[in-house]
C-alpha cells in the first residue's frame, strides 16, 4: 500500500512530529511504501539545520533527515509555510538576501500541489499534528 | 473520482491552522477532485461573521473562507450540534453551508477516500 504523511506539528510543539516518524518507521517495517512526507505549517521546523539539542535529547531534525536519507524518501516542505518561518534553502536565502540558509539538504522546499497530487495518488494520507 | 476532505478542527487565531487549510484547500480545487470541507468544534468558529480581527493586529481570516466558493468550492459542512453547544446558528456564519447531525458527519468520514485535518 502506498502512505503519504502530512506532518503538521513542529519537532517540539507537540507529540505529532515524533509520532509521524515513529508511523513512518512502521510503515515501512511492514512492507508498504511512503511516496511522500509532506511539512507543512509549523511541520517545516522539522526541516531546520540549526536545531542544537542537549546532548540527552534526541533531535527530530536530525532524525527525519537520516531516515529520509537511509530510505531516500521525498521529503517536502510547503514553500509558503517555510518562507514565513525563516526555513530557507540555499536558493530562498540567496533570493530574499537573508543571511543563512536554514534547511537540511535531505529536504526539498515545493508547493501546496505535492500535497494535493499525494492525496490524490496514494492510498492512505495520513496526518499528524492536523 | 478521489473524494477528499478537509476537516477543520481548530478555531481561528489560535494557530495558523484555517489560513494554511484554506491555502491547501485551493491547491487541491485545481486539481478538481470531489472536494468537501467539514467544520467540527472549534473549527466552526473559523466561519464566524464579524470577527474585528483588525483590532488585533491581524488579517481577517474569516474572509479567507469566503474565497472557496470563488473556487467553485461549494460543498461546504458544518456540525450542527458543535454549532448548537457554542451558542451559535446558520444566522452567525459568514457562508452558506450544508448542516450536518452526528450520522451524517460520521458517514461523510466513512465515505471519503482521503481526510485532511487541520
Amino acid at each position: 500500500m502506498k502512505f503519504a504523511i502530512v506532518v503538521r506539528s513542529g519537532p517540539l510543539s507537540s507529540e505529532g512530529s515524533r509520532s509521524a516518524l515513529r508511523f513512518a518507521r512502521a510503515v515501512l517495517a511492514n512492507g508498504h511504501a511512503i511516496e511522500r512526507v509532506f511539512f507543512h505549517g509549523d511541520g517545516t521546523y522539522n526541516a531546520s539545520s540549526l536545531t542544537v539539542s542537549p546532548q540527552d535529547e534526541d533531535d527530530l531534525t536530525e532524525a527525519w533527515a537520516e531516515f529520509g536519507r537511509q530510505q531516500r524518501l521525498d521529503l517536502v516542505i510547503c514553500v509558503a509555510s517555510a518562507l514565513k518561518r525563516g526555513m530557507l534553502d540555499a536558493g530562498e536565502a540567496g533570493r530574499y538576501e537573508r543571511a543563512a540558509a536554514s534547511v537540511r539538504p535531505e529536504f526539498v522546499i515545493s508547493g501546496l500541489g505535492q500535497l494535493a497530487d499525494a492525496a490524490l495518488t496514494v492510498d492512505r494520507l495520513v496526518t499528524f499534528g492536523g | 473520482m478521489t473524494h477528499l476532505l478537509f476537516h477543520l478542527r481548530k478555531p481561528p487565531h489560535g494557530s495558523t491552522a484555517g489560513e494554511e487549510a484554506v491555502e491547501a484547500i485551493l491547491a487541491s480545487s485545481v486539481f478538481e477532485p470531489t472536494l468537501t470541507v467539514l467544520f467540527e468544534g472549534d473549527g466552526v468558529l473559523q466561519l464566524l461573521a464579524d470577527q474585528q480581527a483588525d483590532t488585533l493586529g491581524t488579517r481577517d481570516v474569516a474572509a479567507n473562507w469566503t474565497a472557496l466558493p470563488v473556487y467553485e468550492v461549494e460543498d461546504l459542512r458544518v456540525h450542527e450540534p458543535s454549532l448548537r453547544q457554542r451558542g451559535l446558528s446558520q444566522a452567525d456564519l459568514i457562508l452558506d453551508v450544508s448542516l450536518v447531525d452526528d450520522a451524517q458527519m460520521t458517514a461523510l468520514i466513512a465515505q471519503a477516500d482521503q481526510i485532511l485535518g487541520f
